[in-house]
């Protein structure tokens, strides 16, 4: 089990800088829910799931686009259930079925939705987890809380695998003609198991020194190449998206 | 003293997110009726908050739900399991902090972990995503299920763990 | 300088140690030789701090490095005087990255980040795992992991050094250099370790061993031959031009692979497998007992090939770490969950040194260890597989173990890379060397 997302790379959106693309990440979502015209929204949903395609492989953005599938299919099959009124697109006999207006929230909602959760994929897909964590730091997270989602980060995939230990050795202590593993039983052990790290894991943050006075900040992010200019087109681009395609 | 306090409050909140991620990603029981799973995160939520009160639960169950959907590729859906699952943690952390031991209580605690996931999903992707209602209202039947299911389970599991591991009191803050 | 003294006890009256005098010269290199369970750990975490201030009990005296007494220094302030690595790595690993585990002490410190970057590429290249850098400490091998830890505290580089059994988890070749590292270093070290090893000879100053709760010089003791009424059965389990492979994911394809031509264990044998850490020994365990599925190739049992479910009925596996075996709240729980009768479980108890009513969670690993044993003896398996058995364990106490099963005729296979241990039991040996399992 892994807790991050991320697909080793070397795109430009690998390079963009975390701080900037978090600032164009946020601007970019509070756009797709500005824009209204159709042309825009279309856009505003392809454009992230080209760079994905770029970045992080076709194959990769297909199963991500797999994933929106379910909701954008509903959003459609329920265009009848929404606005009645209006020119009609599709009727059967008297009753209209799908109207004009319709079909414009459907796509509307459908276009934000994916806009929106690709350029999230995009983010996570292209920058590390400890990546984010640092750029979160740079947007005032506290130094605590940055520590508390690094310790979280290690302890998904560790407990993961205990789990499936845990499952296992279960299964080699089965009686004849029993199946599986049982479930109560393993879920109480691990559950057990991993709160028993919960005092070595303080101690551990103690001893090495969490809560000493003096202590400098080395997981802060150092200046990066260009990173000014990088900001401007993070904040830049969105706005100028926006103006063009309102 | 206060250091150690913060490392024990970090720790606490850092494993039990993992263990409600774990159990999100990793513990599905087949549903046959329908050929799809329901995963057991509310199992767990319900335990952590139960066991360590509503503010290790909020923080946990909500980063723990969180963590696995970045983690599963559903990055769209993190901010909406945050706040559903935390609010979820936080009800019956506080029912379990303030109300009696008995089987009514259980059953309150059940109901109102129902009502948040159910509920809360339901109003986030109208509020939040904008979907449209009958989409977000399709979920509703399964997020029951789930949901309530979980908090029989992380009901149960709360006495069993507390059978194994006697300590475990002691680090609820 | 180091000079303590020390009595502790978790309850009142159950003396862990009663004014335990220990004493070390600048950069003197100890090793400390104590059977498991004798409080070595504990000492360990007295000196860094985690006992008592996590794990309660009562402490008194004193222990003086650099002219300071430690023990009254808050624990993040006693880093630049004592650190340690600990015997279960996963113990003190708190980062999703290598490079990361290794920042949070160096900033803690208060260093610059030039020093720091400094440090971080010496000792990651001292520990050769620069290739490692940005990866996930959860993808690491066991002897990576203790690599990381070591790496962590040479980066740290506090005045006393404690490495609790961190030979154990190494490589031949890797053991070699931590000794080399051990005798080249100029600060005080003291190194816990349960058993003696090979790899010990000419790096130390002193070698101790506890003895009445004093450390006294350290006189080798023989290990007795295994002796055991013989029972052998009709089975046998073997193993046909097996193939095993399993890959790091974020390293692309460098995983690693092992071969078995040909292995074979019969019904009331005992046999040994030797082999350096990293090299599949428990993967080769995990197929033979149905965790892992093998690339290719057959287990048999007298000659017909056993899927995976089967195996796991027909050969038990006791884990290296115990308590990934042990799921119940109390020792008899674990005992009547194999469905034995009371009067099997009780002869099982007397059989194993137990007692019925131990809370697991608050067990020590050894007795863990034991009562593993006690659960697998209980289900009857044909063959055993012990895992690093004795590591955990005085060696007359795992030969006693080992001794239940195989008069109880079952086939033994024992993991183990303490070759004094292996040779006490006179068994044929397999080892692996390059990928390939081979009998030696």
């Amino acid at each position: 089990m892994n807790a991050d997302s991320y697909i080793h790379g070397n795109s430009f959106y690998h390079r963009f800088d975390v701080r900037p693309k978090l600032l164009f990440t946020l601007l970019y979502i509070i756009i797709a829910f500005m824009i209204s015209s159709w042309y825009g929204l279309l856009l505003a949903a392809a454009l992230p799931v080209l760079v994905l395609m770029h970045a992080a492989g076709a194959r990769e953005a297909l199963s991500s686009i797999r994933r929106l599938l379910p909701v954008v299919i509903l959003l459609y099959l329920f265009m009848p259930l929404q606005s009645r009124d209006g020119i009609p697109l599709l009727s059967i006999g008297s009753a209209v079925i799908v109207t004009e207006e319709g079909f414009l929230t459907a796509f509307r909602i459908s276009m934000r939705f994916i806009a929106l959760s690709s350029v999230l994929m995009l983010l996570i897909a292209t920058t590390r987890s400890g990546t984010i964590i640092a750029g979160l730091r740079f947007y005032r997270l506290p130094y605590n809380a940055s520590l508390l989602l690094s310790i979280l980060l290690r302890f998904i995939p560790y407990l993961g695998a205990l789990f499936s230990q845990i499952r296992d050795s279960m299964s080699l202590r089965l009686q004849e003609g029993k199946r599986g593993f049982p479930i109560m039983p393993s879920v109480t052990a691990f559950i057990v198991a991993a709160v028993r790290m919960i005092p070595d894991t303080a101690s551990a943050l103690e001893e090495r020194g969490f809560g000493r006075p003096g202590a400098s900040d080395a997981m802060r992010l150092g200046n990066a190449p260009h990173l000014f200019t990088q900001f401007v087109f993070g904040a830049i681009l969105p706005l100028i998206f926006m103006i063009a395609v309102r | 003293m206060t250091g150690r306090k913060t490392a024990l409050h970090i720790s606490l909140i850092a494993v039990s997110a993992a263990i409600v991620a774990v159990f999100t990603i990793a513990i599905r029981i087949p549903v046959p009726a329908t050929s799809g799973y329901i995963s057991l995160c509310d199992a767990a939520v319900v335990f952590i908050a139960s066991a360590f009160g509503p503010f290790t639960g909020f923080i946990a169950g909500g980063l723990g739900t969180a963590a696995a959907d970045l983690a599963g590729g559903y990055p769209q859906f993190a901010l909406l399991s945050f706040i559903a699952h935390g609010l979820e943690a936080l009800v019956v952390g506080l029912i379990a902090k303030y109300g009696s031991n008995g089987l009514l209580m259980r059953i309150i605690s059940a109901i109102a972990a129902i009502a948040m996931v159910a509920g809360g999903y339901l109003l986030l992707e109208v509020l939040i995503l904008r979907l449209t209602f009958p989409v977000a209202a399709v979920e509703v039947p399964m997020n029951m299920l789930q949901s309530g299911a979980g908090a029989v389970i992380g009901l149960a599991l709360c006495s069993a763990v507390r059978k194994a591991y006697r300590n475990i009191d002691s680090l609820r803050w | 300088m180091v000079e303590a003294e020390i009595t502790f006890s978790y309850r009142e009256g159950e003396y862990v140690f009663r004014s335990f005098p220990l004493s070390m010269d600048d950069g003197e290199h100890v090793l400390l030789i104590a059977p498991p369970g004798s409080g070595k750990t504990t000492l360990a975490r007295i000196i860094t701090g985690s006992v008592p201030e996590y794990s309660g009990g009562n402490l008194e005296g004193h222990v003086m490095i650099d002219g300071v007494d430690v023990l009254g220094l808050p624990v993040p302030e006693r880093m630049d005087h004592a650190g340690r690595v600990s015997q279960n790595s996963d113990d003190m690993l708190l980062f999703p990255t290598v490079e990361e585990e290794i920042v949070f002490p160096l900033s803690n410190l208060g260093l610059p980040g030039s020093i720091i970057r400094e440090r971080i590429e010496a000792v990651l290249s001292l520990f050769s795992l620069l290739q490692y850098r940005h990866v996930s400490s959860s993808e690491l091998s066991g002897g990576e992991k203790r690599r990381l830890l070591l790496a962590v505290l040479f980066a740290v580089d506090p005045s006393l050094y404690i490495l609790d059994e961190s030979f154990d988890e190494l490589s031949p070749a890797w053991r070699e250099k931590l000794g080399s590292l051990i005798k080249g270093s100029r600060r005080s070290i003291l190194v816990l370790g349960s058993h003696p090893l090979p790899e010990y000879e000419g790096v130390f100053d002193r070698i101790l061993m506890l003895e009445d709760g004093r450390a006294v010089p350290y006189r080798r003791e023989g290990i007795p031959m295994l002796r055991y009424a013989e029972r052998a059965g009709s089975r046998s389990l073997s193993a046909r031009d097996l193939l095993i492979e399993r890959r790091h994911r974020s390293i692309g394809g460098e995983g690693f692979c092992l071969s078995v031509p040909s292995f074979d264990l019969r019904e009331g044998e005992r046999a040994v497998l030797l082999g350096g850490n990293g090299s599949g020994k428990s993967s080769f365990a995990r197929v033979l007992s149905g965790l892992l599925q093998e690339a290719s190739g057959t287990v048999q049992v007298n000659g017909q090939s056993l899927q995976c479910s089967k195996r796991r009925r027909t050969v038990a596996y006791l884990m290296q770490n115990p308590y990934e075996e042990l799921f119940l709240p109390t020792v008899l729980d674990e005992l009547r969950s194999t469905g034995a009768s009371d009067r099997e479980v009780d002869e099982a108890l007397s059989l194993f040194g137990l007692s019925p009513d131990g809370y697991i969670a608050e067990m020590s690993y050894g007795e863990a260890k034991k009562l593993q044993a006690a659960l697998f003896y209980l289900l009857h398996r044909p063959f055993a597989i012990f895992d690093e058995f004795d590591s955990a364990l005085p060696y007359h106490e795992s030969q006693k173990a080992l001794s239940c099963y195989l008069e109880a005729g079952s086939g033994v296979l024992v993991i183990t890379h303490d070759r004094a241990f292996a040779d006490s039991l006179g068994a044929r040996c397999y080892s692996i060397d390059g990928g390939m399992l081979h009998e030696c």
